[in-house]
């Protein structure tokens, strides 16, 4: 189970600044006890079955197939001879023409939106620059190893 | 190639600046990349996609990053780039640089991208980001913008300041602005532009810019009444490929369609002085015996002082020259191909760069005589001379983007080009446009009638198409042109 990056971006920033803002004089760790260690909002991936995408498409991956709409159910029974009712009936597979999707932002079409667009949605409250810059992230981390061949990563020192 | 580690911070703080009532434009919380030949001080490189650069400090923002900032847009990157803007080889893989690797156009991931603002063209049709700042000494903003579908605005040489971006000629210069449509693109445009004490170039805009920006031009298709365009037609027209021809004819006649007057056949006179028939070629004078008439005389020996002068004001490193960029070319052959033939991505070598060593940066005679030769051909005999229409001047002239010498001409005057999508060709996939330009200074007609014509082409079969993704799972070097 994933949560949505947003609130694991949010909860990043408290982080971030009392780690920038005294770095002569760190505050003294004290002993970790149930009681005192810190319950942030990220997600809790605490075992296998959470941190596993058992579908990564169409987002984390570029599917190289998907389902042929095309081909119209009522033929394919036909196919089978009259009467005979279809069991288990496997859809044929094409070469998928559209690879790389973008995921909507918080249920907005960031794909193709102009400036003004994205101005109306942040007067509106309805998305935040952290939100928009959080979704590009997505979409860069989804199409980067293709259209850039990435010798090395750089995200952003989240734990300084 | 770079993602800036303090973009969630700015981000949050335009927020941050929003809830209080404060929205500085409309670039506000809005994210953009720059090519990594832009100087940026903060925790991100400026290379030009160099290893040799790597570790050096700038001694501060370029002028047009800090008015970017200052605009509330938010920097999340640098953007790759065709190493050294494509200056040092003559034989190279379009989009490639040993830092960021190989850029690919989310068209067609096997052909020549466009370059050499690659990156940042590529990563805003792919939708990474809203739009991104490039530079263009010659084709490199408005050459990637057309392959990839976007918009792409290359201002008069002077507008935007050069400072703190690494150069390649002060005589061409220039940092304009990709996005997918041609608002977003002006938006940009009119954050850049200004006068800044470290470019004297700017100085001369002064008096001949609007004072609130270029934005209040955008128009819409009933701007074309009236409106008068050149087509240049055996200066440039004649060298399109007849796909695109067929396509951008009957593009021309839409035009005509929409009460624009279009008069065919405004030529330049220094046309078979300046375009090479055989392709693009910036040597084209000395390709005709007359190294005193080439665009390339000028650049090799600016290049060779103004790259010195960049790097005089770079902290924390030992390159301070031409000699000692290709010295580590040449250490580091394995990474950046300074030897011909050890790179697959530098065929050549890296002999632009010798080419440019080799003068020494000596204004001699034949440079000034080609300096004074190129830029009075293109302007003079060129575009001023094609306006002019024998005494019934046309507003813009209409060029093939494409034809890369039609903006080369433009390039050596240091005039304005813009370019707007209109279809992808049938072979490559990849994206083609129709350009136009004008005299120096003219941006507020190419703003008007570009964004007219982007708005001519709505609801016809023209227009910014999406990326096909054309053979992603292929990782060819070098990129063939």
């Amino acid at each position: 189970m994933r949560t949505s990056l947003f609130a694991a971006a949010a909860a990043f920033l408290p982080l971030l600044h009392p780690a920038l803002a005294d770095e002569t004089s760190p505050a003294p760790t004290p002993e970790a006890t149930p009681e005192t260690i810190p319950i942030s909002e990220i997600a809790i991936l605490d075992n296998s079955t959470a941190q596993v995408i058992e579908n990564p498409f169409p987002y984390e991956f570029p599917a190289l197939w998907i389902e042929d709409d095309t081909v119209p159910t009522v033929a394919r029974r036909y196919a089978h001879g009259k009467g005979c009712a279809v069991k288990n009936e496997k859809r044929t597979k094409r070469r998928n023409d559209d690879p790389f999707p973008m995921q909507s932002c918080n249920g907005y079409k960031l794909e193709e939106a102009t400036i003004d667009q994205m101005q109306e949605w942040m007067a509106r409250g309805k998305l935040s620059s952290v939100d928009i810059v959080l979704c590009y992230i997505r979409r860069i981390q989804q199409t980067d190893d293709y259209i850039r061949y990435e010798p090395y990563h750089s995200y952003p020192e989240l734990m300084s | 190639m770079e993602l800036n580690p303090d973009y969630l911070q700015i981000a949050a703080t335009l927020d941050r600046e929003r809830a209080r009532g404060k929205v500085r434009g409309p670039l506000h919380g809005i994210p953009f990349l720059v090519k990594d030949n832009i100087g940026t001080k903060d925790k991100m490189e400026t290379t030009a996609g160099s290893w040799s650069l790597l570790g050096s400090v700038v001694p501060r923002d370029a002028h047009v990053v800090t008015q970017l900032r200052d605009a509330g847009a938010v920097l999340l990157g640098k953007a790759t780039l065709s190493e050294w803007a494509d200056m040092r080889s003559n034989d190279y893989s379009e989009g490639f640089s040993a830092r960021g690797g190989q850029a690919r156009s989310p068209y067609n991931l096997v052909v020549n991208p466009g370059g050499s603002s690659t990156g940042s063209a590529t990563s805003v049709a792919a939708n990474q980001v809203a739009f991104a700042i490039g530079t263009e000494t010659d084709g490199s903003v408005i050459n990637p913008a057309m392959r990839n579908s976007l918009v792409g605005i290359k201002p008069t040489v002077g507008l935007t300041s050069r400072a703190g971006v690494i150069p390649e000629t002060s005589h061409q210069d220039s940092i304009g602005t990709l996005a997918r449509t041609f608002r977003d693109a002006v938006y940009a445009l009119d954050a850049i532009y200004g006068v800044d004490k470290r470019d004297n170039y700017t100085l001369a805009q002064t008096g001949r810019v609007p004072t609130n920006g270029y934005s209040q031009f955008l128009a819409t298709k009933s701007a074309l009444k009236g409106a008068r365009f050149g087509v240049p037609w055996s200066s440039f027209w004649h060298l399109s490929s007849p796909g695109q021809l067929t396509e951008l004819t009957a593009l021309i006649s839409h035009l005509e369609s929409l009460g624009a007057t279009v008069v065919n056949g405004t030529e330049f006179p220094s046309a078979p002085l300046l375009v090479d028939p055989n392709g693009w070629n910036w040597d084209y004078g000395t390709t005709r015996g007359y190294a005193n008439e080439s665009e390339y005389t000028v650049v090799k020996v600016d290049f060779y002082n103004d790259i010195a002068a960049y790097l005089a004001d770079l902290s924390n490193t030992d390159i301070r020259s031409l000699q000692d960029i290709v010295d580590y070319n040449i250490a580091n052959a394995g990474s950046e191909g300074g030897l011909p033939g050890v790179h697959p991505a530098f065929a050549s070598g890296q002999d632009g760069f010798l080419a440019s060593l080799a003068t020494g940066g000596v204004q001699d005679e034949t440079y000034w005589q080609a300096l004074g030769f190129i830029q009075k051909q293109s302007r003079d005999q060129g575009i001023d001379w094609a306006l002019y229409n024998h005494g019934e001047p046309v507003d813009a002239l209409l060029i093939p983007p494409d034809v890369a010498q039609s903006v080369q001409v433009a390039a050596m005057a240091g005039y304005p080009v813009v370019t707007v999508p209109v279809g992808l060709d049938e072979g490559s996939g990849m994206g083609y446009g129709i350009g136009l330009t004008a005299s120096a200074w003219e941006e507020q007609k190419l703003v008007k009638l570009g964004s007219a014509i982007e708005d001519a082409l709505k609801g016809t079969r023209w227009g910014r198409k999406a990326p096909g993704w054309r053979s992603y799972k292929e990782r060819i070097i070098p990129v063939p042109f």
